[in-house]
């Protein structure tokens, strides 16, 4: 138990780094530049561990300085939920309501953190953030939704023993299309922006906080696309030995990261705030509530496909 | 109580400058906003003031162009092309025709160089870095172009009284005419990138408009006014150098937003890169430099068309090896007044692709403020000219 719940959080940490430097090298590729070691937001985080962090003059440094743990903690624990590196969740059973809930913490940090940073950046940054959250929230819980009643359970164990994108293609899609607003990068980095309010609720953080509140984001990411992996790719669908299984969803991420979030990065400008609500919530959110309803309805219109896989 | 609701739904104000990443250089605005929305702005320019006129007056004639080209970095052409000019009128130098297009190909070279940088900022500004890192790749082969042609990639130091330092031989003519057929399609690409991306357009269209009355009463210049729909274009009202030579339209578009702004800067792209072509191929033989015994003293004021617009330089020389009194009026000081009408009503996601869509350069604007205890001092011209200020 403590060997899996350690194995958990040190692989969390080193693959949701490694898929930073994995980012990073697809969009500087495709960007016509050199890219930084796969290695970087290794040393970024470790640098900015050994720095000081300031508590700038805020209403509350209480908040102020709780925020980038909260952030981590809760990542933490999502970490032990998720079925992660082909396997069961690292603690025996996992919800997906309490994860969905765990996933929302890292952007809620920055709300907080950015309203008690007590600078105008961070104020309208919080203010994005919120317009982000409950944008794209709503298309991937409906798909998860579907989902977990495809599978008859809310437990992620029993969710994930199927390939769900075999029979629920189109909330598959409607989640992975989130993918990029979850990451905060272009076109839906609104709240950072450095150009309109220089990184907004980051603006204040220095040092260990900021590495914290980095590294939230981090394992945000990783963890949003593992589970993304997991529920629609399945964690064992091929019954494969374990190790090859591990590969296979470590490459499935990997590719979802980098086709999804990398490559969308490197081909759009930023878009406005205004535009993101608009966005989420016609054509993927429709996608995610046609699959839960043709399922719930008894349509199986993938059989014909998939019917060996045996659902 | 109503004091106390007041100041609850008191309207944010967000200072943007003097330092901030969307400003390349120093300039403070002041926006009041409701939620996303400006309603109000105030800017304040000066941080940049290095006393440009007042050196010009304390070296000797010669050194003074190599003075005013360090005013700016992008357009280190244009301001000795247009100080050489006035001293040449003063003296009244004839200058040889090699000369005279050998200038324009460097101001048409400085001009694709600088539109293309401006399309990479606006990449930039809008949160688009792979248009950024494209148009500045492009941009490196004008930069080497200019190497291989003055050895220099920014300060070229081709302008002398008389003529031009810098030849251009055959086999340059030759390598710098194939560059110039990539860049034309490179020119394409960008324009492509930049006209079909919905994105782009999005951000673009309708953001930061200002109308053809707007831009005559606040005087805007260059490609900020022809973007407006105002026909003006210095290389063709005034015909200096080699531009007399050749038909040039003013590239205009209707809107003056952003999307007009780069419609305008891209149609001037492919015009410049056709023009400099041109140059190339009809470069007459010659000398490409004239000797002359002393400037008489007088004065003149002329116009030369900067890539962000109309650029104004008034000499006059009093018959010793100093100048009397050089005042330059740079592009940009023309186009600030026209923030405001553009900034008004606009998002707070917009600001960034506003500032840079007149293509400021602040460092070139700034020639004087005088602020002391918060109180504007006025400065008479016999003091501006002893440097008591």
């Amino acid at each position: 138990m403590i060997a899996s719940i350690l194995g958990a959080l040190v692989y969390a940490f080193v693959a949701a780094l490694l898929l930073q430097g994995i980012r990073r090298i697809v969009v500087a590729h495709s960007q016509f530049r050199k890219a930084p070691s796969i290695f970087q937001s290794f040393y970024d985080f470790f640098k900015l561990m050994g720095k000081e962090s300031l508590t700038p003059n805020v209403t509350s440094p209480l908040l102020f300085n709780l925020a980038p743990i909260l952030s981590v903690a809760s990542m933490l624990v999502a970490a032990l939920i998720i079925p992660l590196a082909a396997s069961a969740s690292a603690v025996g059973a996992g919800d997906l309501i309490v994860v969905i809930y765990l996933l929302a913490m890292p952007p809620i940090a920055l709300i907080l953190g950015g309203s008690a940073s007590g600078s105008p950046y961070g104020a309208i940054g919080a203010a994005r953030e919120v317009a982000l959250l409950i944008a794209y929230e709503t298309p991937f819980i409906v798909a998860m939704v579907a989902a977990a009643l495809a599978a008859g359970s809310l437990q992620l164990n029993t969710i994930t023993a199927t390939a769900w994108i075999t029979i629920l293609p189109l909330a598959a899609i409607a989640a992975i299309w989130t993918l990029p607003a979850a990451a905060a990068v272009q076109p839906f980095d609104i709240a950072e922006a450095e150009t309109e309010i220089v990184s907004g609720p980051y603006v204040e953080y220095s040092g260990p906080n900021l590495a914290l509140l980095q590294l939230g984001q981090w394992l945000k990411i990783f963890l949003y696309a593992s589970l993304i992996a997991a529920v629609f790719f399945g964690t064992a669908i091929f019954h494969f030995q374990p190790a090859i299984n591990f590969v296979i969803q470590f490459m499935i991420i990997a590719l979802l990261i980098s086709a999804f979030i990398a490559f969308w990065q490197a081909t759009s400008g930023r878009t406005r705030v205004t535009r993101v609500l608009r966005y989420y919530w016609t054509v993927p959110t429709i996608l995610a509530i046609v699959d839960l309803v043709l399922y719930a309805a008894g349509v199986r219109y993938m059989h014909f496909l998939f019917g060996w896989v045996g659902v | 109580m109503a004091d106390v609701n007041e100041r609850r739904f008191a309207n944010l104000k967000i200072p943007i400058g003097p330092s901030h990443p969307a400003l390349e250089e120093p300039a403070r605005f002041l926006f009041e906003v409701e939620g996303e929305k400006v309603i109000d702005v105030d800017y304040e320019i000066g941080y940049n003031h290095r006393s440009i006129e007042r050196l010009c007056q304390e070296r000797p004639l010669s050194k003074v162009v190599y003075l005013v080209e360090r005013i700016c970095g992008i357009c280190s052409h244009t301001h000795p092309l247009n100080h050489v000019e006035r001293v040449e009128d003063i003296a009244d130098i004839e200058v040889p025709a090699r000369a005279k297009y050998i200038r324009t190909i460097y101001a048409e070279l400085e001009r694709i160089h600088s539109h293309m940088l401006w399309a990479g900022i606006a990449g930039h500004e809008i949160g688009y870095y792979t248009l950024f890192m494209y148009t500045w790749r492009e941009r490196e082969k004008v930069m080497d172009l200019f190497e291989m042609l003055s050895g220099s990639r920014i300060m070229h130091g081709c302008n002398t009284i008389g003529g031009v330092k810098w030849n251009v031989a055959e086999k340059q003519a030759k390598s710098a005419l194939s560059v110039l057929t990539y860049l034309d399609t490179a020119a394409d690409k960008i324009t492509k990138a930049v006209l079909k991306d919905s994105n782009i357009a999005e951000r673009g269209k309708g953001v930061g408009s200002l109308s053809r009355e707007d831009a005559v009463r606040l005087g805007a210049v260059g490609p900020n006014a022809r973007a407006s729909g105002v026909p003006e274009d210095t290389r063709v009202m005034c015909k200096y150098a080699a531009y007399g030579d050749f038909d040039l339209e003013p590239q205009t578009a209707k809107d003056g937003d952003v999307v007009a702004q780069a419609l305008v800067r891209l149609a001037e792209l492919k015009q410049s890169i056709w023009l400099t072509k041109e140059l190339f191929t009809n470069l007459p033989e010659g000398p490409i430099q004239v000797e002359y015994d002393e400037i008489p003293p007088g004065r003149s004021v002329g116009r030369t068309e900067a890539p962000r617009g109309e650029l104004i330089h008034y000499t006059e020389t009093n018959g010793t090896r100093f100048f009397e009194r050089i005042k330059i009026r740079a592009p940009t000081l023309a186009n600030i007044p026209s923030y405001v009408p553009k900034f008004l009503g606009c998002q707070i996601a917009d600001i960034p692709i506003i500032a840079a869509s007149i293509d400021p350069c602040f460092s070139c604007t700034d020639r004087m403020t005088v602020i002391k205890d918060g109180k504007r001092k006025i400065v008479s011209a016999r003091e501006l000219k002893a440097g008591r200020i």
